[in-house]
Protein backbone atom coordinates (compact mmCIF):
# COMPACT_ATOMS: atom_id res chain seq x y z
CA UNK A 1 0.00 0.00 0.00
CA UNK A 2 1.18 3.50 -0.55
CA UNK A 3 1.07 6.55 1.65
CA UNK A 4 -1.97 8.20 0.19
CA UNK A 5 -3.78 5.33 0.70
CA UNK A 6 -2.59 4.26 3.60
CA UNK A 7 -3.34 7.99 5.13
CA UNK A 8 -6.99 7.71 3.59
CA UNK A 9 -8.00 4.97 6.03
CA UNK A 10 -5.86 6.01 9.40
CA UNK A 11 -8.97 7.45 10.24
CA UNK A 12 -11.53 4.52 10.22
CA UNK A 13 -8.22 2.50 11.59
CA UNK A 14 -8.18 4.89 14.16
CA UNK A 15 -11.75 4.26 15.05
CA UNK A 16 -11.60 0.33 14.61
CA UNK A 17 -14.32 0.76 11.82
CA UNK A 18 -11.64 -1.80 9.39
CA UNK A 19 -11.88 -5.21 8.90
CA UNK A 20 -9.08 -7.62 9.76
CA UNK A 21 -7.28 -7.58 6.44
CA UNK A 22 -7.40 -4.13 6.15
CA UNK A 23 -5.96 -3.24 9.75
CA UNK A 24 -2.98 -6.17 8.65
CA UNK A 25 -2.58 -3.95 5.87
CA UNK A 26 -2.61 -0.79 7.28
CA UNK A 27 -0.02 -2.10 10.31
CA UNK A 28 2.32 -3.80 7.89
CA UNK A 29 2.87 -0.78 6.50
CA UNK A 30 3.02 1.28 9.97
CA UNK A 31 5.35 -0.77 10.84
CA UNK A 32 7.84 0.14 8.05
CA UNK A 33 6.64 3.79 7.54
CA UNK A 34 7.49 6.20 10.33
CA UNK A 35 5.86 8.72 8.41
CA UNK A 36 2.27 7.23 8.65
CA UNK A 37 3.17 5.80 12.34
CA UNK A 38 4.20 9.39 13.48
CA UNK A 39 0.94 10.17 12.11
CA UNK A 40 -1.13 7.72 13.79
CA UNK A 41 0.55 8.28 16.67
CA UNK A 42 -0.14 12.16 16.64
CA UNK A 43 -4.01 11.19 15.16
CA UNK A 44 -4.74 9.34 18.43
CA UNK A 45 -2.94 11.44 20.80
CA UNK A 46 -4.71 14.03 19.33
CA UNK A 47 -8.16 12.51 19.88
CA UNK A 48 -7.22 11.85 23.29
CA UNK A 49 -6.00 15.58 23.81
CA UNK A 50 -9.41 16.81 22.56
CA UNK A 51 -11.39 14.73 24.92
CA UNK A 52 -8.89 16.01 27.96
CA UNK A 53 -9.61 19.76 26.68
CA UNK A 54 -13.28 18.83 26.65
CA UNK A 55 -13.33 17.63 29.80
CA UNK A 56 -11.63 21.34 31.25
CA UNK A 57 -14.48 23.28 28.92
CA UNK A 58 -11.71 25.18 26.64
CA UNK A 59 -12.43 26.13 23.53
CA UNK A 60 -11.43 23.64 20.18
CA UNK A 61 -8.05 24.70 18.21
CA UNK A 62 -9.13 26.25 15.38
CA UNK A 63 -7.09 23.74 13.22
CA UNK A 64 -9.26 20.79 14.35
CA UNK A 65 -11.33 19.13 11.40
CA UNK A 66 -14.48 18.42 11.73
CA UNK A 67 -14.03 15.13 10.73
CA UNK A 68 -11.83 14.41 13.55
CA UNK A 69 -14.42 15.61 16.05
CA UNK A 70 -17.40 13.93 14.27
CA UNK A 71 -15.64 10.49 14.97
CA UNK A 72 -14.58 10.92 18.15
CA UNK A 73 -18.22 11.97 19.18
CA UNK A 74 -19.50 9.26 17.46
CA UNK A 75 -16.68 6.75 19.77
CA UNK A 76 -18.09 8.64 22.77
CA UNK A 77 -21.88 8.33 22.42
CA UNK A 78 -21.07 4.76 21.16
CA UNK A 79 -19.38 4.18 24.34
CA UNK A 80 -22.19 5.50 26.76
CA UNK A 81 -24.95 3.38 24.37
CA UNK A 82 -23.32 0.59 25.26
CA UNK A 83 -22.72 1.55 28.89
CA UNK A 84 -26.25 1.61 28.89
CA UNK A 85 -27.35 -1.62 27.38
CA UNK A 86 -25.03 -2.85 30.15
CA UNK A 87 -26.20 -1.74 33.07
CA UNK A 88 -29.92 -2.20 32.07
CA UNK A 89 -29.78 -5.28 30.22
CA UNK A 90 -27.30 -7.60 31.95
CA UNK A 91 -26.40 -5.72 35.53
CA UNK A 92 -29.37 -4.92 36.84
CA UNK A 93 -31.45 -8.17 35.97
CA UNK A 94 -29.04 -10.82 36.75
CA UNK A 95 -28.40 -8.82 40.09
CA UNK A 96 -31.84 -8.20 41.37
CA UNK A 97 -34.58 -10.45 39.60
CA UNK A 98 -34.03 -13.42 41.36
CA UNK A 99 -34.63 -11.70 44.83
CA UNK A 100 -37.89 -10.92 43.46
CA UNK A 101 -39.36 -14.19 41.71
CA UNK A 102 -37.61 -16.21 44.15
CA UNK A 103 -39.33 -15.59 48.04
CA UNK A 104 -38.70 -19.14 49.25
CA UNK A 105 -35.18 -18.08 49.75
CA UNK A 106 -34.13 -17.36 53.52
CA UNK A 107 -34.54 -13.25 53.26
CA UNK A 108 -30.60 -13.08 55.08
CA UNK A 109 -29.16 -14.68 51.78
CA UNK A 110 -31.62 -12.61 49.69
CA UNK A 111 -30.34 -9.21 50.94
CA UNK A 112 -26.75 -9.90 50.76
CA UNK A 113 -27.65 -11.08 47.30
CA UNK A 114 -29.06 -7.56 46.61
CA UNK A 115 -26.45 -6.03 48.76
CA UNK A 116 -24.15 -7.61 46.59
CA UNK A 117 -25.72 -6.65 43.35
CA UNK A 118 -26.47 -3.23 44.62
CA UNK A 119 -22.44 -2.41 45.74
CA UNK A 120 -21.58 -3.63 42.42
CA UNK A 121 -23.58 -1.66 40.23
CA UNK A 122 -22.16 1.79 42.69
CA UNK A 123 -18.80 -0.10 41.77
CA UNK A 124 -19.08 -0.03 38.20
CA UNK A 125 -20.79 3.89 38.58
CA UNK A 126 -17.46 5.59 37.52
CA UNK A 127 -17.81 4.02 34.03
CA UNK A 128 -21.37 4.93 33.29
CA UNK A 129 -20.25 8.50 35.24
CA UNK A 130 -17.33 9.11 32.96
CA UNK A 131 -19.51 7.60 29.96
CA UNK A 132 -21.77 10.67 30.48
CA UNK A 133 -19.42 12.96 31.45
CA UNK A 134 -17.34 12.80 28.20
CA UNK A 135 -20.97 12.84 26.21
CA UNK A 136 -22.07 15.64 28.14
CA UNK A 137 -18.64 17.67 27.42
CA UNK A 138 -18.19 16.44 23.80
CA UNK A 139 -21.59 17.82 23.18
CA UNK A 140 -20.81 20.76 24.86
CA UNK A 141 -17.74 20.94 23.11
CA UNK A 142 -20.15 20.49 19.47
CA UNK A 143 -21.80 23.49 19.98
CA UNK A 144 -18.42 25.53 21.22
CA UNK A 145 -16.99 24.65 17.96
CA UNK A 146 -19.99 25.98 16.29
CA UNK A 147 -19.90 28.92 17.98
CA UNK A 148 -16.07 29.66 17.06
CA UNK A 149 -17.00 28.95 13.26
CA UNK A 150 -20.04 31.65 13.43
CA UNK A 151 -17.57 34.17 14.95
CA UNK B 1 10.86 4.97 38.27
CA UNK B 2 7.42 3.84 39.35
CA UNK B 3 4.27 4.59 37.85
CA UNK B 4 0.26 4.12 39.64
CA UNK B 5 -2.28 2.35 37.68
CA UNK B 6 -4.58 2.94 41.15
CA UNK B 7 -6.04 5.70 40.38
CA UNK B 8 -9.04 6.99 42.83
CA UNK B 9 -11.85 5.66 40.60
CA UNK B 10 -9.81 2.70 40.11
CA UNK B 11 -9.66 2.15 43.68
CA UNK B 12 -13.11 2.68 44.22
CA UNK B 13 -14.19 0.40 41.89
CA UNK B 14 -12.10 -2.54 43.01
CA UNK B 15 -12.71 -2.18 46.52
CA UNK B 16 -16.41 -2.15 45.73
CA UNK B 17 -16.53 -5.06 43.77
CA UNK B 18 -14.57 -6.90 46.64
CA UNK B 19 -17.01 -5.90 48.98
CA UNK B 20 -19.48 -7.17 45.98
CA UNK B 21 -17.71 -10.95 46.12
CA UNK B 22 -17.70 -10.65 50.02
CA UNK B 23 -21.31 -9.62 50.25
CA UNK B 24 -22.35 -12.37 47.78
CA UNK B 25 -19.88 -15.27 48.89
CA UNK B 26 -22.20 -14.66 52.45
CA UNK B 27 -25.47 -14.68 50.54
CA UNK B 28 -24.74 -17.75 48.74
CA UNK B 29 -23.46 -19.62 52.38
CA UNK B 30 -26.50 -18.85 53.71
CA UNK B 31 -28.71 -19.76 50.90
CA UNK B 32 -26.41 -22.62 50.71
CA UNK B 33 -26.59 -24.03 54.32
CA UNK B 34 -30.88 -24.17 54.32
CA UNK B 35 -30.33 -26.57 51.20
CA UNK B 36 -31.58 -23.86 48.55
CA UNK B 37 -29.79 -22.96 45.71
CA UNK B 38 -29.85 -19.11 43.69
CA UNK B 39 -31.21 -19.25 40.95
CA UNK B 40 -28.28 -19.60 38.00
CA UNK B 41 -25.63 -20.57 40.92
CA UNK B 42 -25.24 -24.16 40.98
CA UNK B 43 -24.37 -24.39 44.56
CA UNK B 44 -21.95 -26.77 45.91
CA UNK B 45 -23.10 -30.08 47.77
CA UNK B 46 -20.60 -31.21 49.55
CA UNK B 47 -17.79 -30.45 51.92
CA UNK B 48 -14.68 -30.79 48.50
CA UNK B 49 -17.13 -28.65 46.85
CA UNK B 50 -17.95 -26.08 49.38
CA UNK B 51 -13.84 -25.96 50.17
CA UNK B 52 -13.42 -25.67 46.46
CA UNK B 53 -16.19 -22.84 46.36
CA UNK B 54 -14.26 -20.84 48.98
CA UNK B 55 -10.53 -21.53 47.61
CA UNK B 56 -12.00 -20.03 44.61
CA UNK B 57 -13.63 -16.99 46.10
CA UNK B 58 -10.13 -16.56 48.10
CA UNK B 59 -8.39 -16.77 44.70
CA UNK B 60 -10.46 -14.25 43.12
CA UNK B 61 -10.27 -12.23 46.48
CA UNK B 62 -6.50 -12.64 45.94
CA UNK B 63 -6.11 -11.05 42.26
CA UNK B 64 -7.94 -7.97 42.92
CA UNK B 65 -6.67 -6.93 46.54
CA UNK B 66 -3.34 -7.62 45.40
CA UNK B 67 -4.14 -5.06 42.49
CA UNK B 68 -3.52 -2.46 45.11
CA UNK B 69 0.28 -3.42 46.10
CA UNK B 70 1.86 -3.07 42.73
CA UNK B 71 2.45 -0.55 40.33
CA UNK B 72 4.13 -0.55 36.55
CA UNK B 73 7.80 0.23 36.48
CA UNK B 74 10.18 1.82 33.68
CA UNK B 75 13.90 0.76 34.65
CA UNK B 76 16.94 1.50 32.12
CA UNK B 77 16.21 -1.50 29.98
CA UNK B 78 12.64 -2.12 30.08
CA UNK B 79 9.23 -1.37 31.18
CA UNK B 80 7.90 -4.00 33.40
CA UNK B 81 3.98 -3.77 33.75
CA UNK B 82 2.28 -5.26 36.78
CA UNK B 83 -1.19 -6.03 37.63
CA UNK B 84 -0.81 -7.85 41.51
CA UNK B 85 -0.33 -11.46 41.23
CA UNK B 86 -2.39 -11.57 38.22
CA UNK B 87 0.30 -10.37 35.81
CA UNK B 88 3.96 -9.32 35.23
CA UNK B 89 5.71 -8.78 32.07
CA UNK B 90 8.75 -6.87 30.76
CA UNK B 91 9.02 -4.91 27.64
CA UNK B 92 12.58 -4.36 26.41
CA UNK B 93 12.65 -0.68 25.61
CA UNK B 94 14.78 -1.12 22.49
CA UNK B 95 11.50 -3.26 21.21
CA UNK B 96 9.01 -0.63 22.38
CA UNK B 97 8.05 1.65 18.67
CA UNK B 98 6.01 3.98 20.09
CA UNK B 99 3.99 5.21 23.34
CA UNK B 100 1.13 7.12 23.12
CA UNK B 101 -2.26 7.64 25.07
CA UNK B 102 -5.21 6.54 23.47
CA UNK B 103 -9.05 6.26 23.56
CA UNK B 104 -9.61 2.39 22.63
CA UNK B 105 -10.96 1.31 25.36
CA UNK B 106 -11.15 -2.35 27.06
CA UNK B 107 -14.32 -4.49 27.57
CA UNK B 108 -13.65 -4.90 30.95
CA UNK B 109 -11.12 -4.88 33.87
CA UNK B 110 -7.86 -6.99 34.47
CA UNK B 111 -6.22 -9.06 31.40
CA UNK B 112 -7.73 -9.51 28.03
CA UNK B 113 -6.85 -9.73 24.97
CA UNK B 114 -8.31 -7.74 22.46
CA UNK B 115 -8.23 -7.93 18.56
CA UNK B 116 -5.15 -7.29 16.58
CA UNK B 117 -3.24 -8.96 19.01
CA UNK B 118 -3.84 -6.03 21.27
CA UNK B 119 -3.01 -7.21 25.41
CA UNK B 120 -5.02 -4.55 27.67
CA UNK B 121 -3.89 -4.27 31.02
CA UNK B 122 -6.05 -2.21 33.19
CA UNK B 123 -7.78 -1.30 36.03
CA UNK B 124 -10.01 1.39 34.54
CA UNK B 125 -11.08 2.55 31.24
CA UNK B 126 -9.69 5.75 31.13
CA UNK B 127 -6.03 7.24 31.03
CA UNK B 128 -4.71 4.36 28.80
CA UNK B 129 -1.70 4.58 27.04
CA UNK B 130 -0.62 2.26 24.05
CA UNK B 131 2.68 0.89 23.88
CA UNK B 132 3.47 -0.65 20.28
CA UNK B 133 5.86 -2.99 20.21
CA UNK B 134 8.37 -3.62 17.08
CA UNK B 135 8.47 -7.39 17.50
CA UNK B 136 5.95 -9.19 18.56
CA UNK B 137 5.78 -10.10 22.26
CA UNK B 138 4.93 -13.19 24.51
CA UNK B 139 3.10 -12.27 27.86
CA UNK B 140 2.24 -14.83 30.95
CA UNK B 141 -1.17 -14.66 33.27
CA UNK B 142 -0.27 -15.59 36.68
CA UNK B 143 3.78 -16.17 35.90
CA UNK B 144 2.96 -18.92 34.10
CA UNK B 145 -0.24 -19.41 31.55
CA UNK B 146 1.57 -17.63 27.84
CA UNK B 147 -0.50 -15.79 26.22
CA UNK B 148 -0.37 -15.41 22.11
CA UNK B 149 2.31 -13.37 20.52
CA UNK B 150 1.13 -9.27 20.96
CA UNK B 151 1.92 -6.48 18.98
CA UNK B 152 0.56 -3.74 21.39
CA UNK B 153 -0.64 -3.63 25.25
CA UNK B 154 -2.90 -0.95 26.22
CA UNK B 155 -2.39 -0.16 30.04
CA UNK B 156 -3.96 2.78 32.28
CA UNK B 157 -2.45 5.23 34.45
CA UNK B 158 -2.98 7.70 37.08
CA UNK B 159 -1.09 10.17 34.94
CA UNK B 160 -0.57 9.02 31.19
CA UNK B 161 1.36 12.03 30.48
CA UNK B 162 3.90 11.80 32.00
CA UNK B 163 4.42 8.33 31.77
CA UNK B 164 4.13 9.00 28.17
CA UNK B 165 7.46 12.12 28.78
CA UNK B 166 9.29 10.14 30.77
CA UNK B 167 9.09 6.94 27.76
CA UNK B 168 10.05 9.29 24.76
CA UNK B 169 12.75 10.65 26.91
CA UNK B 170 14.14 6.97 26.79
CA UNK B 171 13.18 5.53 23.40
CA UNK B 172 13.93 7.38 20.15
CA UNK B 173 10.60 9.22 18.93
CA UNK B 174 9.73 8.53 15.62
CA UNK B 175 10.61 11.00 12.48
CA UNK B 176 8.69 14.11 13.25
CA UNK B 177 5.80 14.75 11.01
CA UNK B 178 2.91 16.94 11.67
CA UNK B 179 0.51 16.63 8.73
CA UNK B 180 -1.51 19.17 7.20
CA UNK B 181 -5.12 18.14 8.14
CA UNK B 182 -6.65 15.88 10.36
CA UNK B 183 -8.95 15.07 7.73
Amino acid sequence: MRCSEVEALLGPYHDGELDAEQRAHIEEHVRHCPRCAARLEEMDGYAAMILRLCSHHIPPPPEMKPSLFRRLRRRVLRTLAWSLILMLAVIIPLSFAPLFFRQDLPPLGRVLMGLSGLTLIIALAPFFYHALRDARNVIWYHFSADREEER
Amino acid sequence: MKFSYMSPTARFTFGLIIVSLILMSAGLLVIGARGQHYPGIRMPESIPGWTLFGALMTFILLILVSAFFTQHEVTDREIIIRQGILFHGAIPLDNVASVRETLRKPFGLGVRVGPDRTLFVNTALTNLVVIELKRPQRFKVFHLLPLWEMRRVIINLTDPEAFVRYIHDRIAPPESYRPQSWA
